[in-house]
């Protein structure tokens, strides 16, 4: 069963008295609860099916400017009781600082009911899934493949009379594969969507047919030609991932250290103009979008980057205390970026010697923005053709370099529930093979 | 919870299943620059029941641990397995591999620490590091400890009771010389609670000095020369080498998902220098990092000699994928947390030591590179590997030059073993391993260095 509202906000009101009687200042408490239903798939045949009931009651206590935190998964009186001594002797071991704080005065309460769960029709959908793929993709192994059903509910509730509610009922479905002839196969990839309802084959979600569909084309690969100074048409799988490396250094660790390449660059030009950059945690299309921050602010859409220029950070509200910068109008994810005008035929037409990139596979970038790795799941480009799939092929590049040197951003887009984005041309990028 | 509480359940199986009781007890406490960001534990325990049916399995988990509760949590599973079954119809054989017992607690005999002397700790460390380098712009200091505690029953009587503990400490530091800034870190403990591994700041000095004169080291140095070199692969690359490029390959659910390994029994896959297991509990007469002596389906956990001399020789099995290849299971199926459901793991993946010496390795390259301490590993069916690389040195004439910036190495691994030419007569273990198929879960990766062929990137 979900947790209901009066449910939680029972185990909130107690847990939040108990932690008013230790004499805090400032205190929250914040409690999240979870029903999973969930079909997996395991080498081609369904396996396993799986409900799961989660529940996370985080307590926080702020006191002399001194905080503690302690998170717990059992709401009895006794447990809350204990969980409550114990935050508050986290606290007092702590050390001061005046940053530290709790969200303002807001109420809210949100309510996005799913159409699920239900077992038979999930049942259904992922039968015809692996059925779909046999038949279409004979060559196609699909190592994993995991449909669920969540609602989430979270409550959070502090002594400044926060009271913030967000349910949410949606579908998540991610599935791995590759593809085999004799004793050759493909670099196994993988595509992952969330869903509001399951009114449409999995096959057909996000990017799952695309990828799925090019794994056969991955069994002969060559490796890159020689060494070069190329361009690189990102697939908007690949595209997420930079964008990933980009927000982590607009977030809390990088800005408060001073490491972040864009550290002073609010207002200013830190990527293409062809650049325009959203985290959508509202939209009703962005399935299982979040309401709440992570600090107990009722969450808004965001533009991070307005045509190349830099529009906001992903600060916390102590991220922005300690940088002396406003707070951020939510935790990122759920990213948008615009589509552009031109074709994706027409970007591949252009590329004289490059990649199409679909998987990044590379270390984590260091905190000047280089990154190096492999370039996975991706075709040669040649005089403006796609030619041979890839192995054994290395790009590296800047995270900075390579947001600053977009040249075309594809009309199409890609709509995998958790992001929509287009196909992104960019060059400057050093791709070595053999 | 005890053993005899699970013993309550026991009548309540219908079907195969395995019930299991886990707590997971984290704690987290970080200072950058100083400031404590992070002061936090997280304790999350529940009760899980596995059921297998016919072919299929049901699985259902609770925070709620109530007699009432783990009944409602055993009949759900026998509900989800029966629901599969009733579609499926696979009609596949039972799995009867009997039973193992176990107890095994390493909770610490010393009096435990507080919450503030863990934190007085930590900012002993961090004055240390911001007195002696001054010039250093950024620097991290976080305690990551985990103890993972749990009591299995099983319907084929399996009894088992463990509780592994991990303590780590974790320094990263940042230089920047005016052309970006340059990090660097170091994770020090390991098996056992905070106080095995930790308490006087002291005895961790000279240690971050060393971090410290790397990090000066990379900020002077320079970006390898792309393309294939001789390197030499130190003992923690080998071991993530061990772990993420062939361990991985040789799980018994990766082979039936496609993996290249699943041509290659029996065949040569590397150099006859090259012998590779996985350690359940104790290697070379010596602890693991991350013992398992019974596994989450009630298997006694076996090593698993996966590459002899050069020859693969075996996967490693759960139950189910024993009974498909005709094999024994090899007690490999953990669970990371009580909600989760036990997949394939390794435990404790090394390369085994050779009879070179180290410096005789380095003095055998005209030009190439050593390769010191890797960040991130990943890899695929194709055994094709990348792996971050943060400290290492280019080697000149058989002697050691500049220190090496990020870069990143990469190969199919089954061809890369093959061109092993030296390996050496030490191995050491990383401490701090964790694996990240679809749940996160510590593991033990170690080896020695090997000399071999291998691509990287640079500039």
């Amino acid at each position: 069963m979900k947790m209901s509202y009066e449910k939680s906000t029972e185990i909130l009101n107690k847990s939040c008295h108990s932690l008013e009687a230790t004499g805090a200042e400032k205190t929250a408490c914040d409690l999240s609860h979870s029903m999973t239903h969930e079909l997996n798939v395991d080498g081609g045949e369904i396996s396993l099916f799986r409900t799961i009931f989660d529940t996370e009651l985080t307590l926080t206590v702020i006191k002399d400017d001194k905080k503690g935190t302690m998170t717990t998964n059992r709401t009895d009186e006794d447990s809350v009781r204990e969980t409550v001594r114990e935050t508050y002797d986290i606290a007092l071991s702590s050390e001061k600082d005046p940053a530290y704080d709790i969200s303002e005065k807001n109420t809210m309460r949100k309510e996005v009911a799913g159409d699920g769960p239900d077992a038979d029709r999930m049942y259904e959908r992922l039968k015809e899934f692996t059925s779909d793929v046999k038949a279409a993709y004979p060559s196609v192994i699909l190592e994993q493949a995991i449909l669920d059903y969540k609602v989430l509910t979270r409550h959070y509730k502090n002594s400044n009379e926060a009271d913030l509610y967000h349910e949410r009922g949606f579908y998540e479905f991610t599935v791995m594969f590759s593809a085999k002839k004799g004793e050759k196969s493909s670099s196994f990839n993988f595509a992952d969507v969330t869903m509001n309802d399951l009114s449409h084959p999995l096959l057909e979600a996000g990017g799952v047919k695309r990828l799925i569909g090019e794994a056969p084309h991955l069994i002969d690969t060559k490796p890159f030609p020689g060494k070069c100074i190329g361009e690189i048409v990102m697939t908007p799988e690949c595209l997420l991932d930079f964008i990933m490396f980009l927000s982590s250094h607009l977030s809390d660790r990088a800005m408060i250290t001073g490491t972040s390449f864009l550290k002073d660059a609010l207002g200013e030009e830190v990527a293409s103009p062809l650049v325009t950059l959203k985290s959508l945690p509202l939209d009703p299309s962005m399935a299982g979008g979040y309401a709440i921050t992570q600090d107990g602010f009722p969450a808004e859409n965001l533009t991070l980057i307005e045509k190349g220029v830099l529009k906001s950070y992903l600060l916390s509200q102590y991220g922005a205390a300690k940088c002396n910068r406003e707070r951020a109008a939510n935790n990122g994810r759920f990213y948008l970026l615009e589509p552009g005008r031109d074709s994706m035929e027409s970007m591949i037409r252009s590329v004289k010697k490059g990649l199409l990139l679909t998987r990044f596979s590379g270390g984590n970038p260091g905190e000047n923005g280089d990154f190096s790795g492999v370039a996975k799941n991706s075709f040669l480009i040649e005089n403006g053709e796609i030619k041979n799939g890839l192995s054994e092929t290395m790009i590296s590049g800047n995270v900075k370099e390579l947001f600053r040197n977009i040249k075309a951003v594809s009309a199409e887009v890609s709509d995998s529930g958790h992001s929509r984005l287009p196909w992104a041309l960019t060059d400057q990028i050093t791709i070595s093979g053999k | 919870m005890n053993l005899e509480y699970l013993d309550k359940f026991s009548d309540d199986f219908s079907e195969y299943t395995e019930l299991r009781y886990q707590k997971n007890r984290n704690l987290r406490i970080t200072l950058l620059n100083g400031d404590v960001v992070a002061n936090t534990r997280n304790h999350s325990s529940g009760i899980s029941a596995r059921v297998y049916a016919g072919g299929v399995w049901g699985f259902s988990a609770s925070p709620e641990t109530s007699e009432a509760d783990v009944r409602s949590v055993i009949r759900a599973a026998t509900r989800n397995a029966q629901f599969l079954d009733s579609r499926e119809n696979r009609n596949a054989m039972p799995l009867a591999y009997g039973s193992a017992q176990g107890y095994h607690d390493f909770s610490t005999i010393q009096k435990r620490a507080t919450p503030k002397e863990m934190t007085a700790f930590l900012r002993e460390i961090d004055n240390y590091l911001k007195k002696s380098y001054p010039d250093v712009s950024a620097r991290s200091v976080t305690m990551a400890n985990l103890d993972m505690e749990k009591a299995l029953l099983t319907s084929e009587g399996s009894r088992a009771y463990s509780m592994i503990p991990r303590a780590l400490l974790i320094v990263s530091l940042t230089l920047d010389k005016g052309e970006g800034p340059v990090d660097l870190y170091d994770v020090y403990g390991g098996f056992g609670q905070y106080e095995d591994n930790f308490g006087i700041a002291e005895d961790f000095y000279e240690r971050l000095d060393q971090l410290y004169v790397k990090l000066k080291a990379k900020a002077e140095g320079i970006y390898p020369e792309a393309g294939e070199h001789d390197v030499i692969m130190d003992a923690d690359l080998a071991g993530i080498l061990a772990h993420e490029a062939i361990g991985h390959t040789t799980e018994a659910d990766i082979v039936l998902g496609g993996s290249v390994a699943g041509d290659y029994l029996n065949k040569e896959v590397a150099s006859p220098l090259i012998s590779l297991t996985d350690f359940a509990h104790t290697a070379l007469g010596v602890q693991c990092p991350v013992p398992v002596f019974v596994d989450d389906e009630g298997t006694e956990a076996q090593d698993v000699p996966i590459i002899e001399q050069g020859i693969l020789k075996s996967y490693l099995f759960n139950k189910e994928t024993a009974l498909h290849f005709g094999f024994a299971p090899t007690g490999n199926a953990r669970a990371s947390e009580y909600s989760d459901e036990p997949l394939i793991r390794m435990r404790n993946t090394a390369i085994l030591p050779g009879k070179d010496r180290l410096e005789d390795m380095i003095a055998s390259i005209d030009h190439g590179y050593y390769l010191v301490k890797a960040s991130n590993g990943q890899a695929d069916t194709t055994s094709e590997f990348m792996f971050g690389v943060v400290m290492g040195y280019e080697i000149k004439n058989g002697k050691l030059g500049k220190a090496l910036r990020n870069t990143t190495i990469s190969g199919i691994a089954f061809d890369m073993l093959k061109t092993v030419t030296m390996v050496s007569d030490e191995m050491s273990w990383s401490c701090a391993g964790m694996c990240g198929k679809k749940q996160a879960i510590p593991v033990g990766m170690g080896g020695p260095a090997v000399k071999c062929r291998i691509n990287i990137g640079g500039k």
